[in-house]
């Protein structure tokens, strides 16, 4: 039968519960430090592959900002074509009385070469016409063409005569929508 | 120091030996940690910021080479269509021009004093009369629409007399300074859209003005200016 014996000297003795806890944190201290060692080594992998990917990209960076630069004619045409194109549309969104030009001249097609335009006026949001009409049946077909369109907003008739020596005088106002 | 650390009871001696390497470890934890892990991150940040640019100038690049054969055509056109300087005189060419095609009469051409308006743009209006029959009439009013530089038509009063159509049209022409700033190299340029591209596909479309260009004469050359000229 095996007997422990303790050979050092009392004073020299460490309990047995604090050597126990010196056994554990030995162990964590051991431990710690493996874990510091890889730990280290992947940071510093980490750093050394991040500064050669950053050298690499910096480097593209700079022969691209060279490329850009040598196009840099073809940029400036961009940049000049893109303005007038801004501004362009611009000033083809703005009041212009041509669309309204197009409007109304189907309606005059219905007349025949006997009725005259006295007076057309065409604005940006509005058609005024005077028309001298000899015969019935261009009074007729234009009255008729004005009803069965759905292009004006509004058609006012302001003035309607009848000379026996001139034929009918009308004059209407139209607001195109 | 080691015959202190010796003169020390054995328990607290034990300890501080037992716990010297974990406090060093944990020590190391913290100094490579605060300094090797900001300087990964820093590295891993510019790396991002160094590839953002790379993307927009690789894309900006790509766009220029293919911008860049039509380009110098697309910027003629446009600075055509709206100049840098008052089109007056290529506006009232163009007018003439347009009038010759469509066997009208144009007259009383008059221009305004160019203003800048409020939209920003400098502007100057021209006020003509047109004589023909009323198809020709027409066809011309519908015409300003089809040329460069751009126009847009005021008030349009036609009469008729005798079979005769006589107009009298406002236009106003459109000019802009040019501009004034480009873009930093890493800042990104969009291709056209769908839109630009319709307006560029309808200012292509239109007339250009033409002008002729005047070759001095070659006359003959007097050798002696200030004598007698040699038979």
């Amino acid at each position: 039968m095996s007997v422990k014996l303790n050979l050092l000297p009392p004073e020299l003795a460490v309990s047995k519960n604090l050597s126990k806890l010196l056994k554990i944190i030995k162990a964590l201290g051991v431990i710690g430090m493996a874990a510091f060692v890889v730990f280290a080594i992947g940071v510093g992998a980490f750093f050394v592959l991040g500064t050669i990917k950053l050298n690499n990209l910096n480097s593209s960076v700079a022969s691209l900002k060279k490329e850009v630069t040598a196009q840099q004619a073809s940029e400036q045409q961009i940049v000049l074509v893109k303005d007038r194109l801004t501004k362009i549309s611009k000033i083809l969104n703005s009041p212009d009385s041509l669309p309204n030009l197009v409007v109304i001249e189907p309606f005059l097609g219905t007349l025949s070469q006997s009725t005259s335009i006295n007076q057309l006026t065409i604005g940006s949001d509005s058609i005024g016409l005077s028309l001298g009409i000899k015969t019935n049946s261009d009074l007729t077909s234009f009255l008729g063409a004005l009803q069965s369109s759905d292009v004006f907003k509004k058609v006012e008739m302001t003035s309607f005569s009848l000379s026996p020596s001139s034929g009918y005088a009308i004059e209407i106002k139209a607001d195109t929508k | 120091m080691k015959k202190s650390i010796n003169k020390l009871p054995e328990n607290i001696r034990q300890s501080l030996i037992a716990t010297l390497p974990f406090v060093v470890t944990l020590f190391l934890f913290i100094l490579v940690g605060k300094f090797g892990i900001s300087k990964v991150v820093s590295i891993r940040t510019e790396s991002a910021k160094a590839e953002k640019i790379q993307t927009v100038l690789t894309q900006k690049l790509t766009l220029l080479q293919t911008l860049s054969p039509t380009i110098g055509q697309q910027a003629n056109i446009t600075t055509q269509a709206l100049p840098s300087e008052n089109p007056a005189l290529a506006a009232v060419l163009q007018l003439k021009l347009l009038a010759s095609t469509n066997s009208v009469v144009i007259s009383s051409i008059k221009s305004g004093a160019g203003s800048l308006a409020s939209s920003g743009f400098h502007e100057v209006s021209i006020n003509f009369v047109i004589d023909g029959n009323r198809d020709q009439v027409f066809n011309f009013l519908r015409g300003i629409a089809g040329v460069s530089p751009i126009m847009t038509v005021g008030k349009i009063r036609i009469s008729e007399s005798l079979g005769a159509s006589r107009a009298e049209v406002g236009v106003t022409t459109y000019w802009v300074d040019l501009p004034k700033t480009l873009p930093s190299v890493t800042s990104p340029v969009s291709d056209f859209t769908a839109g630009e591209k319709g307006i560029l596909t309808k200012i292509a479309g239109l007339t250009q003005p033409t002008y002729q260009q005047l070759v001095p004469s070659e006359g003959d050359i007097n050798p002696e200016p200030f004598g007698e000229q040699t038979p």
